[in-house]
């Protein structure tokens, strides 16, 4: 690009006009490539966090349905209480085979013991079902182990969304850092020197040149006309 | 009645003119119909060859899509260029015969020639361009009238030099070498086979000064459409053009008794 002006003292517009006018195009530049890696990377944040709230949602919905706050802890309690008459009832066999050869079976202790020991077996089975789907599932609330694996299941959507919440969270902070970094300048390299006397236009050689081009023309002519005339002489 | 009187000049100016012409046709190309053919054949002939061998090389058009139309643009001005300035240079010479009668003078010899090679060009280049165009080597001039104009320069300054030429001659006879010397080496520095504008700086600063590559380039701006010349200038061949025919003309007639008594 090259620029002129007719005055000596037009330089500032020179240098403050288009020098000026780069400058903001310049920063629009920039500004737009700010806003460019802002709202991508807050789009994203946007999106993990609609995925996070998605997911706790979910985890919500699960614990009102089935009505357990936690399935994994109530499966503890649950094995735990299975372990307890389990071995209540290893005692009673064992105390069972203990009188056997002794006493009779029909004797009151031996039928107290035995019915004590069914009621035990009875209590087991039901638990065993409540625990595991394996055997004569009715439906609702369903089977402890079923409720586990749905609920392993949603823990493990939540932890993905978080994380992924987590990484968007600092890609925003990581681009807001960068776009504050990426700053574009531009500096004037050299600044026109003031001149003292404009070089446009060049009034006195432009008067010459059509000066002498004029005379050139004349002369042609003149001498054209002579050669012409040459012909009567 | 000075109106008359001028319109008898020019009548006058007009059959000398037109007589002369013949006698230069008759006497360059022989006096047969045929001979003038030779005028359209030889330069035709001359970029025929040019193109068949760098095609044969396997060369690619330096701009463009046809290497004939390229030196065709480039090669047929620069021979216009030549060929006008080297017959004006011998014009005094060979109408000597001529001269000696009163209403016959020198300016007649050189305006004779300057039409006749003129019109011989103009009709090579329509010629050969309309034969381009239709073997599908070329476009039509894209704009026709910068081609005219160009044409037009290099007329211009054949005349100037050829005429500067004739006068040096007339006193010098070995000018004749010379301008040989002088103009055997414009093929190559005319821009014919190459882009100027493409070349490194250093080269154009020295070739920028050869106003025949001016005038090459001015005639492809002309004929190309998207032909873009940073190196042309096209007042510089037009200046040195005005500028040769009035030191030429000038000189012809400063120097007419001095020539006419040796």
């Amino acid at each position: 690009m090259k620029l002129g002006d007719l005055s000596a003292d037009g330089i500032e517009t020179v240098e403050g006009g288009p020098g000026s006018m780069s400058m903001a195009r310049l920063a629009r530049l920039s500004a737009d490539a700010r806003a460019d890696t802002l709202r991508f990377a807050t789009l994203e944040v946007g999106r993990a966090e609609d995925w996070l709230r998605a997911a706790l949602e979910d985890v919500r919905i699960f614990r009102e349905r089935e009505q357990s706050l936690d399935p994994s802890a109530s499966a503890a309690v649950q094995i735990e209480l299975l372990a307890e008459l389990e071995r209540e009832l290893l005692a009673i066999r064992s105390r069972m085979a203990a009188f056997g050869d002794r006493i009779n079976a029909d004797t009151p202790a031996m039928v107290s013991l035995r019915r004590q020991a069914e009621t035990l077996e009875i209590q087991i089975a039901e638990k065993l079902a409540t625990v595991s789907a394996s055997q004569n599932r009715t439906g609702a609330p369903g089977a402890l182990s079923e409720q586990l694996a749905a609920f392993e299941a949603l823990e493990i959507e939540k932890s993905f969304a978080q994380q992924a919440y987590a990484s968007a969270l600092s890609s925003l902070e990581q681009a807001r850092a960068d776009a504050d970094r990426q700053q574009r300048y531009l500096a004037v390299y050299t600044h026109p020197a003031v001149p003292h006397d404009a070089a446009y236009p060049r009034r006195i050689l432009n008067a010459f040149l059509i000066a002498g081009a004029a005379l050139c023309f004349w002369v042609i002519s003149v001498l054209i006309v002579y050669a012409v005339q040459d012909h009567i002489a | 009645m000075i109106v008359q009187a001028a319109f008898n000049l020019a009548a006058l100016q007009l059959r000398i003119l037109g007589a002369m012409i013949l006698r230069e046709t008759r006497a360059t190309f022989g006096s047969s119909q045929i001979g003038y053919l030779w005028a359209i054949i030889t330069p035709a002939a001359s970029v025929a060859v040019l193109v068949t061998i760098f095609s044969l090389i396997g060369r690619q058009p330096p701009f463009g899509s046809s290497l004939a139309l390229f030196f065709a643009t480039g090669i047929l001005t620069l021979e216009f260029y030549v060929k006008l300035s080297a017959t004006l240079m011998n014009s005094f010479d060979a109408n000597r015969a001529l001269l000696t009668y009163p209403l016959i003078r020198e300016t007649d010899a050189l305006f004779a020639r300057l039409v006749l090679i003129s019109f011989t060009y103009l009709l090579i280049m329509l010629i050969f361009f309309s034969a381009l165009i239709a073997l599908g080597l070329a476009g039509v001039p894209h704009r026709p009238e910068i081609v005219l104009q160009a044409f037009i320069a290099t007329a211009a300054l054949g005349f100037g030099l050829g005429t500067i030429n004739a006068v040096i001659l007339s006193f010098w006879e070995a000018w004749h070498h010379v301008d040989k010397v002088i103009n055997r080496p414009l093929l190559f520095i005319s821009g014919v086979f190459y882009v100027p504008s493409l070349l490194p700086p250093e080269a154009v600063a020295v070739l920028e000064w050869n106003p025949i590559l001016h005038l090459v380039e001015w005639f492809r701006v002309g004929y190309y459409p998207n032909y873009h010349s940073p190196i042309l200038q096209a007042d510089y061949p037009a200046a040195l053009a005005l500028v040769t025919c009035t030191i030429g003309l000038g000189a012809e007639r400063l120097f007419r008794k001095q020539r006419a008594s040796r």
